[in-house]
């Protein structure tokens, strides 16, 4: 690899990266931020609490905690890992999605809707969210389970204090997982929908953004990771996690540990009977305990998962 | 860390500093420039051809009538003109991504409907109103093709003879096709400038149109109508050789293959005197510098590769289309499987290469 291709990897992942926060399909998108701004000045107002706004959403020993800076390294870091390992193979996507229309429009012959092209439009504006949503959910619960997977999860839960960036703590390998996950969903649904309404595809999308995805992104997102306890109302939240149910899914209190692995929606969890509700918790602590020492530094949560591989070998 | 995390911002705003951002997708597509050589020197140039051409048939039909033409003038009239609809009805896009007047003003309804209905088209002849501009499968080119070639020289000569109507309606749909295309030409004629000047990239401007409606054309007018439908392919296994097109003066080949030479050139950007063109397709992917997502050859090269392998299968087409149809023969499926690569390459990497809107899209975490 000469030098112009190192020097072009770099940019792009370093534009990629910072890139983010001009990205509406990013949750850290301004407009995101500006919107949980607001969310957090209601929660400011009913909470009566009692300091300024300002020093209530920039807390210093927050955005500027050793854990803050894992964050943010792993936002960079995460950068060069999807344009060198993720970036070159999203095109997979696309071809499973064709594979998947050719093989049922050989096998079954054409599919010969009735429907207008809106319903259509509907249903897979419905259906991405929905089923994304829900490996999303089946692929987080795997990760609490398997041992194996749980060592890579670990980076993103020794996160002691949570900001909006705290989203892009993951490892290397969780990511991968995840983008196969997606790419995966993403062939499944829009090959199904593309045989059933003979060839239209499209979603109802604003700002290129799916509808329904969007209103996740507005409100509140961004507080799943933050200090802002949004809850929702008791009964809504049996249908959507709120920000506060993330904030309980970090939780360091064994009580909390293996709960509200869903991302949108709370029937996953309700259905694999891992919901909680927000309720009246008191004030939370983040980590992973007694094993957080060993997940203080940026190098230490990216080499862990290995090292266990290799313990857990050499013991066999 | 601070200070890696420091420098790695550093390293960044530096690197915005950089003026030549040559790699961006948008900043190199010269969309402009591309389609203003498009629509000048290739659709607005295949329009006034076609057009001629159709006035020309529609003179021979009137001599045929008096005389002063014979069968088999009008026959290859007929011909030429189909011929060059098949260089034509690319620039249409396809049913359902049109593209310029065509949204409105669909010619391939009026021009190439098939199969015909023969039953409906004897019945038009006889009566006095032929409702064209709703009986889509009575006109265009496979009515003509019935008409002139359902039977021997003598016998369909005979028929006309006989029955003055049918010169008539002959005429009719020949005028039927002369006034929607030209409605279209003019049409383009007015609004050519304000096409070209929408260059902007993304789903509304004029590139994303073209590129949207020349793959569903290829995908659904050249492999499905022409081929894969006949075939068999769409109907699990169920053969529809009475489909296909020009039945009746079994031109079937020569017209598959002029309309995907028609798709070449178009790739190529070739004019009318054979010439290609930077300012094409090929250009506009070869500036990308993208290669192909299992090869280390560039897209535009690997892309024209599978185009000319194509191409190559079409014209090794040996024998009546119709018999091979029915016998599902092996060439055709090499054909099949031919297209089927060029679409892959076509609606995944090079609408990824060109297509804005189709930019990264990686996932994180929640």
């Amino acid at each position: 690899m000469d030098f112009e291709n190192i020097y072009k990897i770099i940019e792009e992942s370093l534009n990629l990266s910072f890139g983010y926060i001009l990205n509406p399909n990013k949750r850290v998108y301004l407009g995101y931020i500006f919107t949980s701004l607001l969310l957090a000045l209601y929660v400011y107002k009913t909470n009566k609490v009692h300091k300024t706004f300002f020093k209530y959403i920039y807390n210093k020993q927050v955005w500027f905690s050793k854990s803050a800076f894992i964050d943010y390294s792993f936002v960079v870091f995460n950068g060069f890992v999807k344009v060198i390992f993720i970036g070159p193979y999203l095109i997979l996507g696309l071809y499973g999605a064709y594979y998947l229309t050719d093989y049922l429009t050989v096998t079954f012959g054409e599919f010969n809707s009735e429907l207008p092209k809106v319903y259509w439009l509907v249903f897979y504006t419905l259906s991405v969210v929905v089923v994304q949503d829900f490996f999303s959910f089946l692929v987080h619960y795997l990760m609490h389970k398997i041992p194996f997977m749980w060592e890579f999860h670990k980076t993103h839960h020794s996160a002691t204090s949570l900001n909006i960036v705290t989203q892009y703590r993951l490892h290397p390998v969780e990511l991968i997982i995840n983008n196969s996950k997606s790419l995966m969903v993403f062939a499944l649904v829009s090959g199904l929908f593309v045989y059933l309404s003979g060839g239209s595809l499209d979603k109802i999308s604003v700002i290129g953004v799916n509808v329904l995805h969007l209103v996740f992104l507005v409100f509140g997102s961004n507080l799943r990771h933050s200090q802002v306890p949004l809850k929702y109302n008791n009964k809504v939240e049996l249908l959507f996690i709120s920000p506060f149910q993330h904030q309980i899914h970090h939780s360091d209190n064994p009580e909390h540990f293996d709960k509200n692995m869903g991302s949108k929606l709370a029937i996953w969890d309700w259905m694999f009977g891992t919901l909680l509700r927000s309720g009246n918790r008191g004030k939370l602590t983040y980590g992973l305990g007694e094993e957080q020492k060993k997940y203080n530094s940026f190098v230490g949560n990216l080499i862990q998962p290995f090292l266990w591989l290799v313990l857990k070998i050499f013991k066999k | 860390m601070r200070n890696i995390i420091l420098g790695l911002i550093a390293v960044f705003v530096l690197s915005n500093c950089k003026g030549d951002t040559s790699n961006d997708k948008a900043s190199i597509v010269e969309y402009n420039e591309y389609l203003e050589y498009t629509i000048n020197e290739l659709l607005i140039e295949n329009y006034s051809v076609f057009i001629e051409s159709l006035v020309e048939l529609k003179d021979s039909s009137i001599a045929f009538e008096n005389g002063g033409h014979s069968l088999e003038e009008l026959k290859q009239k007929y011909l030429n003109s189909y011929k060059n609809w098949q260089k034509l009805c690319l620039y249409e896009g396809g049913s359902g991504s049109r593209f310029g007047p065509s949204l409105d003003n669909y010619m391939q309804k009026y021009a190439n409907t098939y199969p015909c209905n023969v039953e409906k088209i004897e019945e038009a002849i006889l009566s006095d109103d032929y409702e064209l501009d709703v009986k889509y499968t009575i006109q265009g080119f496979p009515a003509i093709d019935y008409l002139l070639f359902n039977g021997t020289s003598s016998e369909v000569e005979n028929d006309f003879s006989v029955e003055n109507k049918r010169h008539l309606f002959l005429q009719a749909i020949i005028d039927k096709m002369i006034v929607q295309v030209s409605e279209n030409a003019t049409s383009w004629e007015n609004t050519k400038k304000d096409f070209i000047a929408n260059s902007q990239s993304g789903t509304n401007g004029s590139f994303s149109k073209i590129l949207n409606g020349i793959t569903e054309y290829y995908e659904q007018q050249i492999r499905k109508a022409k081929l894969a439908y006949p075939l068999g392919v769409f109907t699990q296994g169920t053969v529809y050789p009475a489909d296909i097109e020009t039945l009746y003066s079994e031109n079937s080949i020569e017209m598959l293959s002029i309309a995907h030479k028609g798709f070449v050139d178009f790739y190529l950007g070739k004019n009318k005197d054979g010439v290609s063109s930077d300012k094409s397709l090929k250009g506009l992917l070869i500036k990308t510098e993208v290669k192909a997502f299992d090869s280390d050859d560039l897209l535009a090269d690997v892309f024209e590769e599978k185009l000319n392998i194509c191409q190559e299968k079409i014209d090794n087409i040996q024998g009546d289309y119709f018999t091979l149809m029915e016998n599902k023969d092996s060439s055709l499926e090499e054909v099949y499987a031919a297209f089927q690569d060029i679409i892959i390459l076509l609606k995944l990497e090079v609408f990824t290469a060109l297509d804005d809107e189709l930019s990264y899209s990686d996932s994180d975490g929640d």
